[in-house]
């Protein structure tokens, strides 16, 4: 005798479902979601972390085989400056040592770049742009008279250079727009000190 | 059923491998900041006058060059990186050279040995330049400074430790 009886769900059991099935992928879905964000403005950061200390390094590495007296200006705390301007030892002739031309780390505001320059404002300048992030001032400070930001230095710009006898503090600041209009920053400092300080330079033609 | 288990199993993984990045980019940023400390403490250390840089940076805060307790010393700390549990002094930096105490702890007496000291800076070796390795303070005639910055702290993944080896002679000014 065969049974009568239905099988299957009722209704109620399917609507239940799929009740219970739209709520988990809603909140599942929701987490993946701010999980994707989070990694995307992970990237985001590490990206610019990254660039900014390639250029902090490079800028690093141009000082560092400088010699002290060359440096322009001459800049202490509180004040600093976006523009340093150096020369470089590219060897020895007849006893004497061969200084390059002033070569130039500077700043572009309106352009966002850091540049480096070789033999600036001449005819034959060459310049080489080394990002295009850089923000107009450092992280947290504004162009009001006041070190806003704490780190003893006041106004400085987003590229800033402040020395220390034979030795240069840089300070960088890079900044990128992303597609859903946050501003992500990214700071980076670092101390070089200038290996080149060979006797002479005072007498060494500029 | 099945196909939830699945869902939830591939949805956890996902967002454990998400987390698992942000923790990574963590701890890349503590040993960048580490490095970076490391690398500025170097940095300052070539500023100062070779002649001071050991009484600048040794354990010792009454032979500072400038009056007692106004140079960096031996040890410094890290914002944002915390000691290793184990740490006595609770500073994560510490500078290494080539001293070592003499003396006691009432009455110390810091001296620039070859025949002595940490091993890690390649002692016993010769700091005058006249090969030879003796038992005599040269506090006032080294003319080879092996450093070592030493960084460890208690990190998202244990305890890290970064070390960075140079030598530091006299340049002219």
């Amino acid at each position: 005798m065969r049974s009568n009886a239905r099988s299957g769900f009722t209704m109620l059991e399917v609507a239940l479902s799929i009740t219970l099935l739209a709520i988990v992928t809603v909140k599942i879905s929701g987490a993946i979601s701010s999980a994707t964000d989070v990694a995307e403005e992970d990237a985001a950061q590490v990206t610019l972390e990254t660039q900014a200390r390639r250029v902090l390094r490079q800028i690093g590495f141009a000082v560092m085989g400088s010699h002290p007296g060359s440096l322009v200006p001459d800049i202490t705390r509180p004040n600093s400056t976006s523009d340093l301007r150096f020369q470089v030892s590219l060897g020895v002739e007849d006893g004497e040592v061969v200084w390059s031309e002033p070569e130039m780390v500077a700043m572009e505001e309106l352009q966002q770049q850091i540049y480096w320059s070789d033999n600036p404002e001449a005819a034959d300048e060459r310049r080489v742009i080394w990002t295009n992030l850089v923000a107009p001032f450092l992280e947290g400070e504004l162009p009001n008279g006041l070190d806003d930001n704490g780190n003893g230095l006041i106004d400085e710009k987003g590229l800033s250079f402040t020395i220390d006898r034979n030795s240069v503090d840089m300070k960088l600041t890079l900044e990128r727009v992303r597609d859903d209009g946050t501003v992500v920053h990214s700071t980076v400092e670092t101390v070089v000190t200038c290996r080149n300080t060979i006797n002479g330079w005072g007498t060494a033609e500029r | 059923m099945t196909a939830m288990v699945v869902f939830s199993v591939a949805t956890a993984i996902l967002l454990q491998s998400l987390a698992a990045g942000h923790g990574l980019r963590g701890s890349a940023q503590e040993e960048w900041l580490a490095t970076s400390i490391a690398q500025n403490t170097l940095e300052a250390m070539r500023n100062e006058a070779f002649r001071d840089v050991v009484r600048m940076y040794d354990a010792d805060p009454f032979n500072d060059p400038g009056g007692p307790g106004t140079a960096p010393g031996a040890t410094f700390a890290v914002a944002s990186l915390d000691p290793a549990p184990d740490d006595a002094d609770g500073f994560v930096g510490e500078v290494l050279l080539p001293v070592v105490n003499v003396g006691s702890e009432v009455a110390p007496n810091w001296q620039v040995r070859e025949d002595l000291g940490e091993r890690l800076l390649g002692l016993p070796r010769d700091l005058t330049g006249d090969a030879i390795i003796d038992a005599a303070n040269h506090a006032d005639d080294y003319r080879i400074l092996p450093v070592l910055v030493r960084v460890r702290w208690n990190g998202r993944c244990g305890v890290r430790e970064l070390r960075f080896f140079t030598s530091l002679t006299e340049m002219s000014s």
